[in-house]
């Protein structure tokens, strides 16, 4: 008896994160008329369907980086530039397969890049990812000469068929990514590079090599987000992304993420982008005037450490 | 010839930039050198090196501080609405506005230090959640407008001239002095570059960690808070916004100058060269007459190659002073 | 052996700046200094008068128009004018830059666009001004971010005797002077969007408004004359009022938010066209088109189209290539010594499903 009492207090303070969004949840479901409604599932719908799926791959693209230790600033420009150079493939071609093709490989090239620079040189990851953001950024500027892209219907069919594409999307990239990084070699390994990667490499794992792929996958998460939003959007343009790495990076904390390495979960991407997502969306049903949303945002994050120490603090007590 | 050829090994990456920069201006633009461009140029430098110097601290201990941008936001945001309330504006009414500036610098400068230095929480955790909630409180309660138009007394602090040299590069290079000084001549200094250097032994040779965390943080908020008096005088306009993308200027600025990520190592000297340089280079490439778009690839560009060439260049001399251990054993 | 030269460059660098700076017989930029270049006058009179309703393809009677200038002779040639916009990845900039560099062509004069990397950026605007004024230019268009903001580097400008026309957002501090002011009238354009559409829509209904950036002089312009129109008509309800940075991803977001917490709306007025196509394509994907009505200011290709495709209801264009052609033309007065009033108004042109058409053969060229 006492076993199974124990579990489910220690499940509630691993999990302390999905606490916090079940508490925003309850407080905006209660606090509101059209948040949640048992009889009118709407802004669920919205959240879950639209809003989301977005968050939840841009904290995914932050995470997998965070659990080698490191971080990839650059997620913003290569959404960017990956979802426009699919656009122009499009406008050139009009064929979506090659489009999404050019567009995921643009993303792995940055996201290769940034992995090199990072594993093989040296270069602080920071720094690297970075410089690469500017490097994006100046790219996205020149291919596009500031204008944008429009009108490729058939595209965005592809997605927009079935409402529940994007959701559906963004979960199968969880679940591979969880399988991928939880129950494969390659993913305790990686874990095992996160940890420490010199000890690593001496035990034979080849720590460079997976630290490459760690921001290649960032890269590829980043484009396939890219190309979601701009069928969201009908339009491809090189401000896209602008705050994205922000975003990301709050999405991928507040859910738990750390960026010393192997502290973080493909769950947290999960809750991060969750929590974002109600958020967001709750206040503006409370009627919180938007400007107030960044300082909430900055609240949660520190309200969530805030409890996770309190929640261990009970644990050491309690045993 | 060896000599000759340790000496030029010896070049960081950064410096070798700094010189090729400046003659590759020099020659491709009229009155780079001249006096005006020289002003320009440390002018929109002086704020950046002052949150730069807090942000070297930080950065030396192996840690950063990403709430710089947004305390210089919710700083300046918070004295203009003083100066605005006002209404006339006397020397003293400009003092208090200084006042109050590094004194929310301060305050967050002081949440940063209390939760990460003692309460140990970890870093990226709060000087994110400040940053976010500064930008946020600035938002707020400026209703996402914009104060702007302050009274020449004030614009003083940075507009003004003494001897011909503007008055904001006169506050930068005297707040870079009191950071040397305090840095390099003090045990607070001191126990910074150990606690960079590895946080067990520190802690064992009986320094106190914690305290000097705490006031790095502190020095970071503060720091961030005179940066934000010399911005506010000189741009004359507050807002959501004017602090955006300081935080990561900051840090390309320390580690350009050569201080290294991981801790333990560089210097104020370096950080002050690193953000002269950052922005001699956007001087530059705006003066070229390149196209707005290449001059964000090329500010990338550069910033990747120093960082490559000083990277490089370390290993290189790691190993060949490893080979010399060897062979000479 | 590193630090040494560090610390031989740094000193060389400050030692030369300080040295050049003690050399040259820089006046100091004394407070309030008030020069008086031809036609000193703020243009503050002009725009309170300039509240009232401007008729479609009018301007108010008050200001000069565009079509009363006279351009028979072209001064500008040879000359070299700075271009100062207020970002240059927003559509409507986007435009102004290309008008600029077209008439630049067409004038014989040299110009050059300089916009902040990031938009709206008092600071760098400023930098932007102060770097300029190292190669002088002839003569300096400008759109500032931030009216009272950008008044130091006016002020350096105006030390230097460089004229100065101000464009589309207007420059308020009063320590400093400008030429002439071109612009739509921005209060105007708000309140005549929301007229329109009110007049268009019935006496009643509830409205939600987009609001642009934050601090961003334009957009705050325009709101209060949405809000002037609004409160004209006692049977509309403004539901809510929020942000979206004139981005489009922002107002799909926030419209999508808005409409499941208000399950009745009308009309959404979202302050520009970036805004105003992300909400149509909000509207579009919750299956409401048609039942809400999306209206914006500016134009371009997209808005005509989705105007024709019904996506839109309407727009107002402040029509930036035709505060460009105003402002040239201003400036070819000014470098030509000729008289020039303070204020001129571009005028400000409806596009709906009735003249989208004709409007759009505009962009065809």
């Amino acid at each position: 008896m006492k076993a199974e009492k124990l579990n489910l207090k220690l499940l509630f303070i691993k999990g302390s994160r999905v606490v916090v969004l079940l508490v925003l949840f309850i407080v905006f479901s209660v606090f509101t008329e059209n948040f949640f409604r048992f009889d009118n599932w709407s802004n669920i719908g919205n959240i879950l369907l639209q809003e989301a799926p977005f968050y939840m791959m841009l904290a995914l693209a932050m995470v997998i980086p965070m659990i080698v230790g490191g971080l990839d600033l650059s997620v913003g420009s290569n959404i960017s530039l990956s979802s426009f150079v699919c656009a122009m493939v499009i406008r050139e071609t009009e064929n979506p397969l090659l489009a999404i093709i050019a567009g995921l490989m643009v993303g792995c090239l940055i996201g290769t890049l940034n992995g090199y620079m990072i594993a093989k040189i040296g270069v602080p990851p920071f720094v690297a990812t970075y410089s690469m953001d500017w490097i994006a950024k100046g790219a996205v500027l020149v291919i596009s000469k500031g204008g944008q892209i429009t009108g490729f219907n058939s595209f965005r069919a592809i997605f927009n068929s079935w409402r529940g594409t994007y959701l559906l999307i963004s979960l199968v990239f969880m679940v591979l990514a969880w399988i991928l990084y939880t129950k494969t070699v390659f993913g305790k390994r990686t874990y095992c590079v996160g940890c420490n990667a010199e000890a690593a490499r001496i035990s034979g794992m080849k720590s460079a090599q997976i630290r490459i792929l760690a921001y290649l996958a960032s890269g590829f998460v980043a484009a396939m987000t890219g190309m979601m939003y701009i069928s969201k959007l009908g339009a491809a343009e090189p401000t896209l992304g602008g705050a994205f790495t922000m975003e990301a990076i709050a999405a991928a904390l507040i859910g738990g993420a750390s960026f010393v390495g192997a502290k973080s979960k493909i769950s947290n991407a999960l809750v991060g982008g969750l929590i974002i997502v109600v958020l967001n969306n709750g206040l503006i049903h409370i009627g919180v005037p938007g400007v107030w949303q960044d300082c909430a945002q900055g609240v949660i994050i520190i309200a969530a450490i805030l409890l996770e120490r309190l929640l261990e603090k009970m644990q050491t007590e309690r045993s | 010839m060896n000599k000759v050829k340790n000496f030029l090994k010896g070049i960081s990456g950064s410096s070798w930039a700094g010189i090729a920069l400046i003659i590759f201006f020099a020659v491709a633009i009229d009155n780079y050198l001249g006096s005006r461009n020289l002003m320009n140029i440390l002018r929109s430098t002086s704020a950046l090196v002052v949150v730069s110097v807090g942000m070297t601290m930080a950065i030396l201990l192996g840690e950063i501080d990403m709430s710089v941008g947004g305390v210089i936001t919710i700083s300046a945001t918070l004295a203009g609405m003083y100066m605005q309330a006002a209404g006339t504006v006397t020397v003293g009414t400009v003092v208090i506005a200084v006042i109050i500036c590094c004194l929310v610098g301060l305050a967050f400068g002081l949440f940063n230090g209390f939760m990460i230095g003692i309460k140990k929480f970890n870093f990226w955790l709060v000087t994110f959640g400040s940053m976010s909630i500064s930008f946020g409180l600035a938002k707020g309660v400026t209703n996402g407008g914009v104060i702007s138009g302050f009274d020449k007394k004030f614009q003083w602090i940075s507009t003004g001239r003494v001897l011909g040299i503007s008055t904001c590069i006169i506050w930068a290079v005297i707040i870079c002095i009191i950071s040397v000084l305090i840095l390099y001549k003090t045990r607070f200094g001191l126990h910074i570059y150990a606690i960079g250097d590895s946080e067990v032994c520190a802690a064992n040779s009986g320094i106190n960690v914690r305290k000097t965390r705490f006031w790095v943080y502190a020095l970071s908020g503060l720091t961030a808070g005179l940066a934000a008096v010399l911005l506010l005088a000189r741009t004359n306009s507050a807002g959501a916004t004017i602090g955006e993308g300081y935080e990561f200027s900051a840090i390309a600025a320390v580690v350009i100058g050569g201080t290294a990520m991981e801790g333990g190592k560089g210097g104020f000297k370096g950080t002050i060269f690193g953000a002269i340089f950052i922005s001699a280079m956007k001087n530059g490439l705006q003066l070229i007459g390149l196209s707005n778009y290449w001059q964000q690839v090329l500010l990338g560009v550069v910033i990747i190659a120093i960082i490559l060439y000083d990277v490089i260049n370390a290993r290189v001399r790691f190993k060949k002073s490893l080979r010399r251990v060897y062979s000479e054993g | 052996m590193k630090k040494k030269l560090l610390g031989v460059l740094l000193t060389a660098v400050v030692t030369t700046s300080l040295l050049a700076g003690c050399g040259s017989s820089e006046e100091p930029a004394a407070p309030a200094a008030q020069e008086e270049p031809e036609n000193v006058e703020e243009a503050e009179e002009e725009t309170e008068a300039a509240g009232e309703v401007a008729e479609p393809e009018e301007a108010t009677e008050e200001a000069a128009t565009s079509e009363g200038i006279d351009t028979s002779e072209n001064y500008l040639e040879g000359k070299k004018i700075v271009v100062l916009l207020k970002s240059y990845t927003h559509m409507f900039w986007v435009e102004a830059a290309n008008e600029a560099e077209m008439l630049a062509d067409q004038y014989g004069c040299e110009v050059e666009i300089l916009a902040p990397t990031v938009a709206n950026s008092n600071e760098e605007q400023i930098e932007l001004l102060e770097n300029s004024l190292v190669s002088p230019p002839d003569l300096y268009i400008i759109v500032p971010a931030d009216s009272q903001g950008i008044a130091p580097a006016i002020a350096e400008i105006n030390n230097e005797g460089i004229p100065i026309v101000n464009v589309n957002t207007q420059i308020t501090d009063e320590s400093v002077s400008y030429d002439s002011y071109v612009s739509a009238n921005q209060y105007d354009l708000g309140y005549t969007t929301v007229s329109t559409a009110i007049e268009k829509l019935g006496e009643e209904g509830k409205a939600i408004v987009i609001f642009g950036k934050p601090g961003a002089q334009t957009y705050m312009e325009r709101d209060e004359g949405a809000s002037a129109a609004f409160a004209e008509h006692a049977g509309w309800e403004v539901l809510d009022n929020q942000v979206a940075n004139g981005d489009r991803n922002e107002a799909m977001t926030v419209m999508q938010t808005l409409m499941t917490k208000y399950s009745d709306i009308d009309l959404v007025y979202a302050e520009d066209g970036e805004m105003a196509l992300g909400a149509a394509e909000a509207i579009k994907a919750a299956g409401k088109e048609g039942e809400i009505k999306v209206v914006g200011d500016n134009s371009s290709v997209e808005i005509c189209d989705a105007i024709k495709s019904g996506a839109l209801y309407m727009v107002y264009d402040d029509a930036a290539w035709s505060q460009m052609e105003t402002g040239f033309k201003v400036a070819n007065l000014v470098l030509g010594g000729q008289s020039v009033e303070d204020t001129y108004y571009s005028p400000i042109y409806l596009v709906d499903s009735d003249n989208v058409e004709e409007y759009s053969k505009r962009y065809d060229e």
